[in-house]
């Protein structure tokens, strides 16, 4: 099972992960200084997180202050199981739902998308290699949330597949394949439409 | 290590992403890392990905989240301003921490109370063995054990007895609980104890335990309740000062052969009316605990 604490983090050994979880436990104490310290940790990490998430600022700044007061009321649960950033992280994705209240966060269409063997390689990325930064970057904007989601979380906040999903609350292998057809969507949206089959 | 020519390994795009975001333990990375110096599908693959990282990082360099200062005194306004939620517990951790109000309860209850208690059932153990007569056994078993309950009962709860009260009354449990729990200590105490000397003073084969048990019981219950009402209603030393008048006018009579107005025997028996009535009170008594106006 894939160890949920990475020590590549931050620059920080494990001392550094073990630390934080200590935090926490000040912050389910009642102290205030706690907060504040994870706050400046993680902020930046959970606000552009909550921006893939809607790209209101101004609503996203209310999710990040939804967000660190559910963790002050929440603290006394965390366990320790996860890293503190990816139980961070997964509250703001819970106080996004509630107050998007879309259905797009929690679809699960990857089911009805036809699925290659895991592992082989995908011919028509040729076509993702081939675009102009500015192009996958506007064709990344447009992505379904749930792709954008689960690629802004791998490649910005980078996290490990099992923190993930522990965030999203899927399996890992759900992870992956969600992975996978993202590619295949933003691929298929800088296909010109008359060579789609 | 085998050494025919190995076999391909497999092609490793589900790792990939991973790979590149570098979350992968070593074993995987390197797995990858071999596999990609033979592989040019999936190294075309890897440049994919890379690209695609490489889009969504430039495009969140420009953002930055509220610094701290801007954020941080709202947070404390929201917190302050929105009383919690309570927290429903499940059953098993709700026994739980009813198991640690009564342990946290049995040290906050003031000392006098446990050792008074033990201190009276010891005199009247003594009284019984060395100097009652055997038809004074029932009299005093039935005068003086209630009046002993009666006596903790009063100075149970309330901020004349209660050293700790501030500590109980900015505990989230609310004061209901507390008395609840103080009241189960004290009668499991004083029960036991009572339980305890009847046993001694019964006949060695423990005939007339029942018997002897009866003339105590009911009025214990009934008169504690009466206590533990009076002492949240007017304070401890009224209550106790109330229990012990009411006992007077039962023992008085006995004593002096004077009569005197005093509540009918009938009230002083151990049946289940009385002890419904004992009940009763004892609810009256939890539901004003949580009314209770709270000291200046």
């Amino acid at each position: 099972m894939d160890s949920l604490v990475s020590e590549r983090r931050c620059g920080m050994g494990e001392g550094g992960a073990a630390g934080e979880i200590a935090l926490v436990a000040q912050v389910a104490a009642g102290e205030r200084l706690a907060l504040a310290a994870l706050y400046t940790l993680h902020h930046q990490a959970v606000f552009r997180y909550l921006l893939q998430l809607t790209p209101d600022r101004g609503l996203a700044e209310e999710l990040l202050q939804d967000t660190f007061v559910a963790a002050w009321r929440g603290a006394g649960r965390f366990e320790g199981r996860s890293a503190v950033k990816t139980w961070l992280l997964g509250i703001a994705r819970r106080q996004a739902h509630n107050a998007l209240r879309g259905p797009s966060l929690l679809l699960d269409g990857d089911a009805a998308l036809a699925s290659q063997p895991a592992t082989d390689p995908d011919p028509g990325d040729v076509v993702l290699a081939q675009a102009e930064q500015a192009q996958l970057a506007a064709a990344l904007k447009r992505l379904p949330l749930i792709y954008r989601e689960v690629l802004a979380l791998a490649f910005i906040q980078e996290l490990s597949s099992a923190e993930m999903a522990a965030v999203l609350g899927i399996p890992l292998g759900t992870v992956k394949s969600r992975l996978r057809n993202g590619k295949r969507a933003l691929r298929d949206r800088l296909t010109p439409r008359e060579e789609l089959p | 290590m085998s050494h025919e020519a190995p076999a391909a390994p497999p092609h490793v795009g589900d790792l990939l992403a991973a790979y590149i975001s570098n979350t992968l333990d070593p074993v995987q990375t390197r797995q990858v890392r071999r596999h990609l110096a033979v592989c040019g599908a999936c190294q075309a693959e890897e440049e994919t990905w890379r690209r695609i990282a490489a889009a969504l990082q430039t495009s969140e360099a420009a953002v930055t989240a509220p610094s701290p200062t801007t954020m941080l005194p709202r947070i404390w306004a929201r917190i302050d301003a929105e009383p919690a939620p309570p927290i429903r517990l499940p059953p098993a951790a709700r026994l739980a921490l009813g198991g640690r109000i009564v342990l946290a309860q049995a040290r906050l209850i003031h000392r006098s109370v446990w050792l008074a208690s033990a201190c009276a059932f010891a005199a009247v153990l003594i009284y019984a063995l060395f100097a009652a007569r055997r038809q004074e056994l029932d009299t005093v078993l039935g005068l003086a054990l209630p009046l002993i309950t009666a006596a903790g009962a009063a100075f149970l709860y309330g901020p004349e007895a209660d050293p700790a009260l501030e500590i109980t009354q900015a505990t989230p449990v609310p004061a209901r609980g507390v008395l609840l729990a103080r009241c189960g200590l004290l009668v499991a105490y004083d029960l036991g104890l009572a339980l305890l000397l009847t046993a001694l003073l019964a006949g060695p084969a423990g005939q007339g335990l029942d018997r002897l048990t009866a003339l105590w019981l009911g009025p214990m219950a009934l008169l504690s309740a009466i206590s533990l009402l009076g002492s949240l209603l007017a304070g401890p030393l009224v209550a106790f000062g109330g229990a012990v008048a009411l006992w007077l006018t039962r023992l008085l009579p006995l004593v002096s052969g004077a009569s005197l107005p005093r509540a009918p025997d009938g009230w002083w028996q151990t049946n289940p009316p009385i002890l419904l009535v004992a009940a009763a009170l004892f609810l009256l008594a939890l539901l004003y605990a949580d009314r209770r106006p709270l000291p200046a």
